[in-house]
């Protein structure tokens, strides 16, 4: 080897060496993803960046369909067929980690951050 | 040096993509024991840790099928104990029979196994949206009591009085989280997990860059807040009851699901209560028992008991953080 190409790969060791230091040091993202859960199955992952208007979906249950609305900034429950309504009752949720369970339903949203960095690992309710 | 230039690109190409020595991670959610299970692990197997996941979750339902007093799973099931009231000695599953074990020789009144005849009188009047009658609560609570089942240990079976039946739901999910937990500690390849079931959250091992893990303890009058946040260490498990998740109100009173066994009602002394231990299933009972005592009891029993740490939020709103967690709990503003 000659001198450049020692001197090409030490340049190159820098660089993936840095690339490497700084690959977990990135800040957390302020992407926010709203995952679909019905039963087991996942059934849509909706990243809220590119929701450009609020629009809803459905959710086929057991006893009719749960209507959520969804806009950039969060999820909410706008109707159920389920008895008690809790669901509808907890809001928007707007921020990683938080969730809104219809348990008759079987019906679950969570959003949440590709980047975890502070933020909570579960919520005890 | 064309051939050390493609070795260099290739470990560099790993290294900057993290393939080489990111750990991997796996998560499964479920419903089960009318609530939802969430079961996340890291390792460095993915199979494995799928695999080890499903069989915590099979754990997960042998328990939740044992413990189910409205379905019908299995012949020694607690649906079948209590259909088989007045009849005599039955024999139960091991789960069941340990789970009833402890409620029979448990120290504290106010867990009462038994108030299965005053659950169902609630639970009939939620469907309406009215509330029982004194007289309702008293002929229900005339069925309950310790004296109402009896155990044989050598036969493993347990006697249900006439007209009586138990409902575990202030054990059954912290047992079945440890349960599970146990499964999943059998297998090395995972090192590190956190078992969700709503109210009951166990980890286990340490996070991937060594931090603590952080729980949100949910807000018990804004579901979409959490009072603060508590940073656990490895083998540390976390129960909530509160009177937010299941209730109904009637005339702008709440009826919650959780019975005090003294007056047969929905208890009324706390809105929310949390108990830390390093067992799932007595952080379970601890969390009901300190939802069900009056405000001063539940803090002297906390201050008594080794290992146990809570927080209590009382009706007006008053948060109490025992010792041993002022340290490691965050209060959200």
């Amino acid at each position: 080897m000659r001198k450049n190409d020692y001197l090409l790969l030490l340049f190159l060791l820098f660089i993936t060496g840095m690339g490497y230091l700084f690959h977990g040091q990135r800040p957390a993202t302020t992407e926010k993803i709203l995952v679909v859960q019905h039963g087991q199955a996942i059934i849509q992952k909706i990243n809220l960046q590119n929701v450009t208007k609020a629009s809803e979906i459905k959710i086929p249950t057991a006893h009719g369909q749960v209507i959520v609305n969804v806009d950039s900034n969060g999820a909410y429950v706008v109707s159920s067929p389920c008895r008690d309504k809790l669901c509808i009752g907890q809001g928007k949720i707007t921020k990683p980690g938080q969730t809104i369970v219809c348990l008759p339903e079987e019906v679950l949203l969570t959003l949440i951050t590709p980047g975890k960095e502070g933020t909570i690992d579960a919520i005890i309710r | 040096m064309k051939k050390l230039l493609i070795y260099f690109l290739i470990v560099s190409s790993l290294l900057t993509t993290g393939c080489f020595f990111k750990q991997q991670s796996y998560n499964d959610t479920r419903f089960l024991m009318d609530t939802i299970i969430s079961i996340s692990t890291t390792g460095k197997d993915q199979a494995s840790l799928k695999s080890t996941t499903d069989e915590a979750f099979i754990a997960f339902n042998d328990v939740a099928d044992e413990t189910d007093r409205y379905t019908s799973h299995n012949p020694n099931d607690l649906y079948a104990l209590n259909q088989h009231n007045g009849q005599g000695a039955f024999a139960v599953g091991d789960h069941l029979y340990k789970l009833i074990t402890m409620g029979k020789e448990e120290p504290y009144s106010a867990i009462e196994i038994s108030l299965g005849p005053v659950i169902d009188l609630w639970r009939a009047h939620g469907e309406n949206k009215t509330v029982p009658t004194d007289e309702e609560i008293k002929t229900a609570l005339a069925k309950c009591g310790r004296d109402k089942f009896t155990l044989d240990k050598t036969n493993h079976t347990v006697s249900l009085a006439y007209d009586s039946s138990l409902d575990l739901g202030a054990i059954a999910k912290g047992y079945a989280v440890d349960y599970a937990a146990s499964v999943i500690t059998k297998n090395k390849a995972v090192t590190s997990a956190l078992i969700n079931a709503g109210g009951n959250i166990k980890v286990i091992g340490t996070k991937e860059d060594g931090s603590p893990w952080r729980i949100g303890i949910q807000d018990p009058r804004n579901a979409q807040k959490v009072l603060g946040v508590l940073a656990l260490q490895n083998g540390q498990a976390i129960a909530t009851s509160g009177d937010y998740q299941r209730y109904y109100e009637v005339n702008g009173v709440r009826y919650c699901h959780i019975i005090d066994p003294a007056t047969g009602a929905p208890a009324r002394n706390a809105i929310s209560a949390t108990a830390v231990s390093t067992s799932a299933l007595t952080a379970d009972f601890f969390s009901t028992l300190l939802f069900i005592l009056p405000h001063d009891e539940a803090i002297a029993v906390v201050e008594k008991t080794p290992q146990l740490e809570a927080i209590i939020v009382n009706p007006e709103g008053e948060i109490y953080v025992s010792p041993g967690l002022q340290k490691i709990f965050t209060k959200e503003n």
